[in-house]
């Protein structure tokens, strides 16, 4: 009989927990996600703006807002987004006990979103970008500057080298330094995207992109390090390419390919009956991948065709922070379904029904912090091409995974002018890379 | 009995949430009271440096150099300031502090920056067209500037944990535009020491 009275409470568990399966943050994302497969910026800023979001989001909700007004080429008004969220950001670096102690009876998501490493460092490069292509490269300087005091701090905290040492960041900033004329800061910064990315490969495959090497021949030939230039040459097999003299005579066109959505975090539950007793839930987060749908972009301009290449898997960063955490994540987990299971015992040896309230109240109130910021792409890919001065015409293949081209973009009346970078972005979000494939 | 011990916790918690919903607090302060928030460059920083540069601009044997040679006073020009720092610094509030000090100072002439100069003589030539005969301002009789006034704000920052060190340092050259002399070289240091907060509510 009491076997029989613990089974039935056990399904109607089961069933009120079917009943309410409440949306978690992840889920809030998917609307605004399909308005970006149209380019409908006007009706994605909208969503979010009507979307009730707590103090607790406040952080993605100025990340997000920022991503989709510079998506829209409102770059200033995605900075003003960016430097609210950066300040925040700051402030929630300091430890809230109250939130700790919420994460230890409730749930994780309970505490406020601060942003993971890799998130803090592309703020700033999203800031950095905005300017850049306003075409202040004053401005992006301090960003650059910025990143690389963050990456230091990062370093500080040791969170191992796919943190500390972005290659795409250490990139970008060299890329700012050598467009503002100051080849040594650019080299050291060249030099360092190189390592990152050599240390990076053994964790993921991350791909030395071309251009870097022949980024670096040109910066170690123009500061004097001839042995380096030398070994580099070597090392990569190539013996001839434009040096820093040549490119200052020229303008160049820096294309920037925001490829996808970057991955979704999910939640995976299971909920298990103890004999005789309540239902124990735990409930963690898992990343979900997007397929992708582009595997590069084909510029054509000025009679030169380059493809971009892949010089930052925002995807990988994502799932590689994730299982960082994990352990954390399990431990308080484990604690909260020991913490409730507890407090479920000791109130239904009172009263019954009081025991089953509790039990359900811990049930629900067990969910897997699915945050991230959503709207960063699953990829980043660059491509540079100089030219002469001039007013050129560009126009952008969008390849498929077979190098098929799908999708044309024109850009017309691009300016170059000699010694300057022009920077482009493009974001495209396929309709096909919203569908998850499950890993 | 340990239920007990829990329930002062909750209402402790309790009590935090309401105190956190207090309204908007204003307390107004005069504008040359020192209020550093968050370590970073302020308006403090900007007039503090352009004051004691500026001061120490006008004292230099130059200003008594060119009057002796030339018999008028140096007109002096602002060009560009560069901003290095790592910080998103208003470069404009700072040279208008700088233009201010220079101008009151009655020691030197002030000449209009490039920006505000095609602004001027767009008005100009607007008189041409409209402006009665004697009212009218002749073009061609501009003050030309015989120093440039250059500069950079540079940082250096050094940190450990939530602790850091921000070093500023302010450059401002005067280069003589007959010759590319550098008659002044100005420096100005802040050194900031910021403790960020290991804990909030």
């Amino acid at each position: 009989m009491k076997f029989f009275y613990s089974a039935v409470r056990g399904l109607l568990l089961i069933a009120l927990l079917a009943l309410c399966g409440c949306a978690s943050y992840s889920n809030s994302f998917v609307p605004i996600a399909a308005e970006l497969v149209g380019h409908d910026l006007d009706s994605a800023l909208e969503l979010l703006d009507k979307e009730k979001t707590p103090e607790r989001n406040r952080l993605l909700f100025l990340m997000n807002r920022g991503m989709l007004l510079r998506m829209h080429g409102e770059f200033e008004a995605s900075n003003q987004e960016f430097f609210a969220a950066k300040q925040l950001a700051e402030e929630l670096n300091a430890l809230s006990l109250r939130e700790q102690a919420l994460a230890l009876t409730l749930n994780d998501a309970t505490r406020s979103y601060a942003g993971a490493p890799y998130e803090q460092v592309l703020l700033n490069l999203y800031t950095a970008l905005n300017y850049l292509e306003l075409g202040q490269l004053e401005e992006a300087r301090v960003e650059a500057l910025q990143v690389d005091l963050l990456l230091g701090e990062l370093g500080d905290k040791e969170l191992g080298p796919l943190f500390d040492n972005d290659p795409f960041a250490r990139y970008l900033t060299a890329l700012i330094y050598e467009a503002g004329g100051e080849l040594s800061d650019a080299m050291i910064g060249y030099r360092s995207s190189y390592q990152a990315y050599l240390q990076h490969r053994e964790r993921y495959q991350a791909i030395l992109p071309r251009q870097l090497e022949y980024d670096l021949l040109r910066a170690s030939e123009a500061v004097g390090l001839s042995d380096e230039n030398k070994n580099y040459s070597a090392d990569f097999g190539i013996d001839s390419w434009q040096d820093a003299a040549q490119l200052r005579t020229q303008g160049e066109l820096v294309f920037l390919f925001h490829n996808g959505l970057a991955p979704v975090k999910i939640e995976e539950a299971i909920t298990v009956p103890m004999l005789q007793g309540p239902l124990i839930r735990v409930a963690l987060p898992a990343y979900q991948r997007r397929q992708s749908c582009f595997s590069a972009a084909r510029l054509r301009i000025g009679g030169q065709v380059v493809e971009t290449e892949t010089f930052a898997s925002i995807e990988e960063l994502a799932i590689a922070e994730l299982e960082r955490n994990q352990p954390a994540i399990l431990a308080r987990a484990t604690a909260r379904a020991i913490l409730k299971h507890q407090l479920v015992k000791r109130t239904d040896k009172k009263n019954g029904l009081a025991g089953l309230l509790v039990n359900v109240a811990g049930l629900l109130t067990e969910r897997a912090d699915t945050r991230s910021w959503m709207s960063l792409p699953a990829s980043i890919q660059l491509a540079r091409i100089a030219l002469p001065a001039g007013v050129y015409d560009l126009e952008v293949e969008l390849l498929d995974l077979d190098g098929q081209p799908v999708t044309k973009l024109f850009y017309p009346a691009v300016r170059l002018e000699s010694g300057q970078k022009n920077f482009i972005s493009c974001h495209e979000v396929a309709a096909g890379s919203l569908l998850g494939e499950h890993r | 009995m340990r239920m007990n011990r829990i329930y002062p916790l909750f209402a402790a918690l309790l009590v935090l949430f309401v105190l956190s919903g207090c309204s908007t607090q204003v307390n107004r302060i005069e504008p040359d009271e020192v209020r550093d928030l968050s370590g970073a460059w302020n308006d403090t920083d900007s007039r503090l440096v352009s004051e004691e540069m500026i001061a120490d601009l006008l004292e230099r044997p130059w200003v008594g150099d060119f009057r002796a040679e030339t018999g008028k006073r140096p007109a002096v020009i602002v060009g560009t300031l560069r901003n290095l720092s790592h910080e998103h610094i208003n470069i404009n509030t700072f040279v208008a502090d700088i233009e201010r000090a220079m101008v009151n100072s009655g020691r030197v002439d002030f000449v209009a920056s490039s920006l505000e100069r095609e602004e001027i003589r767009d008005e100009r030539k607007d008189q041409d067209l409209n402006a009665r005969e004697e009212t009218r301002k002749a073009m061609g009789q501009e003050l030309g500037a015989d120093f440039m006034l250059k500069g950079q704000i540079n940082t250096i920052i050094d940190h450990a944990s939530k602790n850091q060190v921000r070093f500023y340092q302010v450059d401002l050259t005067l280069i003589s535009l007959a010759d590319n002399r550098k008659v002044w070289l100005g420096q100005k240091k802040i050194k900031k020491f910021v403790k960020r907060s290991k804990l909030r509510y």
